[in-house]
C-alpha cells in the first residue's frame, strides 16, 4: 500500500465520492429495471391460455412435420425401390436378345432397350421403315382380352441393313384397357439368308442332278437300241460313265456335307503327294481351260516335302473346287496359277495358292463364300452378272476338307482384280 | 429338216444331235446362246451363207444368251420367223411362267429335263412341228 499515493487535495476527494455515487445510482437503476421486469411478467398472466394454445399448436406442427418427415422417408424409400425396379427392369430389358419398343397410345416411343437400339441403329430408322407404320394399323384397338395381346402376325421388315422379325402386341391394364403397345424385334437376317440358300439349293440341285440324269437316261436308251450282235459304241459308254461319275461325286459330296454338319465326317489317312495331285486336277480341267481361253500354270517348290497325311480323293475335290472356281469366274485371256511349297515361316506346313486373274469377289459376298450353299453375285469387268452353276457347296467342302486335315482355307480377293484361295495343310510326319 | 440345236452341256447336245440324225434330220449344233445370236446377226445383215434352220430346240439357261431371248429374236428374223421353237429346261416352270414364255417370247413348247423317253420326245416334237406347218 505504500505505493498508493495519498489523496492530495479536496478536488480529488470530491471526484472520488461522485464516482461512487454514480456507481450507486447505476446499480439502483439496474435493480429497479429488473424488478419492473419481474413485475410486468406477473402482469401478463391473463394471456397465459393463448400461449398454451400456441405451444400446443407448435407441438402439433412439430408432430405433423415429424410425420411428414417419416412419410417422406418412406416415399423416398419407395421411390428408390421403384427406381431400383425400373433400373432392374431396364437391366432385364437390356439383357434380352430381343429388341423391345414400347409406344404409348399416341404412338410415341416411351421405352426401348439396348437390343432394339442395336438393331435399329437410330430411331430415325424405326420411323423410316415399315416398323414405324405398324402402330397405325392397330391404332383403334382400345380393348383386348389379355394383358399382352398380339396384334396381327409377325412380319419381316428390312431395316438398318438387316431383316428384322417384328411382332406387335397391345399391353393392357387389369380391365383390358389398352395402355400402350409393345413391339418385339428379332434379328432374322441369318434365318432369312438360310431360307434363301435352301430355296436356291433345291433349285440348283434339281438342275444339277437332272443334267447328268438326262445324259444317262438318253445314252442308256441309245445303247439299248443297238443291234444285239454289235458291242455298244465306246464313245457312248464313256459318256455314260462320265455322267454316272458326276452324279456319284455329287451324291458323295452331299453326304460329306451332311456328315460334316453331323460331326461324323471321317477321312482316310494315307500319305498323299501333293504335286501329282495338283497336276491331275489341272489336267482334268484342261478342256474347260481351253474353252474359256485361259492360261494355266503350276509352280511347285520344295516338291520332296509336299506330302500330307490324308484323303487323296477329298483333297483332289477340294483343290478341284478351287481351280474350277478360278476357271468359271474368269474371263477369256485370263490366267490361273497354282503355287505350292512349304510355308516360309513354318516348314511344318504346306501352302497351296490358287491364284486367278478373274472377276474377284465383292465385299458383300466375301464374308459368306465359305458358307454352305451360298451363291454370290459374280460380275464381269463390264458389270454382267455371271450365272453361277453348281450347288454352291464347293468352297464349303474345300474348307471342311482343309480343316479335317488339320489345316485351313483362306481367301483374299478384290472385285475386278481376281482372287487368291490358299489351302494350308500340315506336312506328313 | 434342219434342226437348230443350242445346248451348252456337251453330252446333252451330242445326245440330242444324235437322236435328231436317227430321226432323219440334219442337226446344226451351237454350244452357247451367243453363237446362235451371232448367226442371227449374220442373217439380218444378209451375210449368212449357211443353211437356214427349219426348227429350233434350245436350252433356256446358257451362257451369253438364254433360250427365250433367242426365241424372241428368231420371231423378229424375217426368213425364219415362223419356225417351230421348243425350249428345254431343268428348272421347274409354273403354268404361269409357261404361258408367259409362249406369249412374250413366241415359244411353242417347253420340255423339262431329264428329257422324256425318245419315243415320247419324238411325239411331242412332231406335234409342235406339225402345228407350225
Amino acid at each position: 500500500m505504500s505505493d498508493t499515493p495519498p489523496p492530495s487535495n479536496a478536488e480529488e476527494i470530491s471526484g472520488a465520492i461522485s464516482r461512487v455515487n454514480l456507481l450507486g445510482s447505476m446499480t439502483e437503476r439496474l435493480f429497479s429495471r429488473l424488478y419492473t421486469g419481474l413485475n410486468s411478467r406477473k402482469k401478463r398472466t391473463p394471456e397465459d391460455t393463448e400461449e398454451r394454445v400456441m405451444r400446443d399448436d407448435l407441438q402439433q406442427k412439430i408432430e405433423v412435420a415429424r410425420r411428414i418427415k417419416e412419410k417422406n422417408a418412406m416415399l423416398k424409400q419407395a421411390l428408390m425401390d421403384r427406381a431400383e425396379d425400373v433400373k432392374r427392369l431396364q437391366g432385364i430389358l437390356n439383357r434380352l436378345d430381343e429388341g423391345i419398343i414400347m409406344q404409348d397410345n399416341e404412338g410415341r416411343i416411351v421405352l426401348n432397350n439396348q437390343a432394339a437400339r442395336d438393331l435399329l441403329g437410330t430411331m430415325k430408322n424405326f420411323w423410316d421403315s415399315e416398323l414405324g407404320m405398324l402402330f397405325d394399323a392397330y391404332r383403334d384397338v382400345d380393348q383386348v382380352d389379355t394383358e399382352l395381346a398380339p396384334l396381327g402376325d409377325p412380319t419381316r421388315v428390312q431395316v438398318n441393313g438387316r431383316i428384322v422379325g417384328a411382332q406387335l402386341a397391345a399391353v393392357a391394364g387389369e380391365n383390358g384397357e389398352r395402355l400402350g403397345t409393345m413391339i418385339v424385334l428379332r434379328d432374322v437376317t441369318r434365318d432369312a439368308l438360310a431360307d434363301r440358300l435352301k430355296d436356291q439349293f433345291v433349285t440348283a440341285i434339281s438342275h444339277e442332278l437332272k443334267t447328268p440324269m438326262t445324259v444317262i437316261k438318253g445314252m442308256a436308251e441309245v445303247i439299248a437300241g443297238q443291234p444285239e450282235d454289235q458291242p455298244p459304241p465306246r464313245r457312248l459308254l464313256e459318256t455314260l460313265t462320265r455322267n454316272v461319275d458326276i452324279l456319284d461325286r455329287m451324291v458323295v459330296e452331299l453326304l460329306d456335307i451332311s456328315e460334316m454338319s453331323a460331326g461324323t465326317f471321317s477321312l482316310r489317312h494315307d500319305v498323299v503327294n501333293i504335286e501329282p495331285l495338283i497336276w491331275s486336277v489341272v489336267n482334268g480341267m484342261t478342256p474347260e481351260l481351253k474353252r474359256n481361253k485361259l492360261d494355266a500354270a503350276v509352280m511347285p517348290r520344295n516338291t520332296r516335302s509336299l506330302r500330307v497325311q490324308g484323303d487323296d480323293q477329298r483333297l483332289r475335290w477340294a483343290l478341284g473346287h478351287l481351280v474350277q472356281n478360278s476357271v468359271r469366274y474368269n474371263e477369256p485371256g485370263g490366267n490361273v496359277m497354282i503355287a505350292a511349297g512349304l510355308d516360309e515361316e513354318d516348314d511344318q506346313y504346306i501352302v497351296l495358292d490358287v491364284i486367278d486373274s478373274g472377276v474377284g469377289i465383292s465385299e458383300k459376298d466375301l464374308p459368306h463364300v465359305f458358307e454352305r450353299f451360298y451363291r454370290g453375285e459374280p460380275r464381269t469387268s463390264t458389270g454382267k452378272l455371271l450365272d453361277p452353276r453348281g450347288l454352291g457347296q464347293g468352297l464349303f467342302v474345300a474348307r471342311m476338307v482343309a480343316e479335317a486335315h488339320g489345316g485351313f482355307l483362306r481367301v483374299r480377293s478384290q472385285q475386278g482384280q481376281g482372287s487368291i484361295f490358299t489351302i494350308v495343310l500340315p506336312v506328313a510326319d | 429338216m434342219n434342226w437348230l440345236i443350242a445346248e451348252d452341256e456337251a453330252d446333252i447336245r451330242n445326245l440330242v444331235a444324235m437322236m435328231c440324225q436317227v430321226w432323219g434330220n440334219n442337226p446344226m449344233t451351237y454350244e452357247s446362246g451367243q453363237k446362235v445370236w451371232d448367226m442371227l446377226d449374220e442373217i439380218d445383215a444378209g451375210t449368212y451363207k449357211g443353211i437356214l434352220p427349219d426348227f429350233a430346240l434350245m436350252d433356256i439357261r446358257m451362257p451369253g444368251r438364254r433360250g427365250n431371248e433367242l426365241s424372241k429374236r428368231i420371231r423378229q428374223t424375217e426368213p425364219i420367223k415362223n419356225i417351230p421353237i421348243v425350249l428345254m429346261t431343268a428348272f421347274v416352270l409354273s403354268d404361269e411362267d409357261m404361258q408367259m414364255m409362249k406369249r412374250e417370247f413366241g415359244i411353242d413348247h417347253v420340255i423339262n429335263k431329264p428329257l422324256p423317253d425318245f419315243d415320247q420326245l419324238k411325239l411331242i416334237l412332231d406335234k409342235v412341228i406339225a402345228s407350225r406347218a
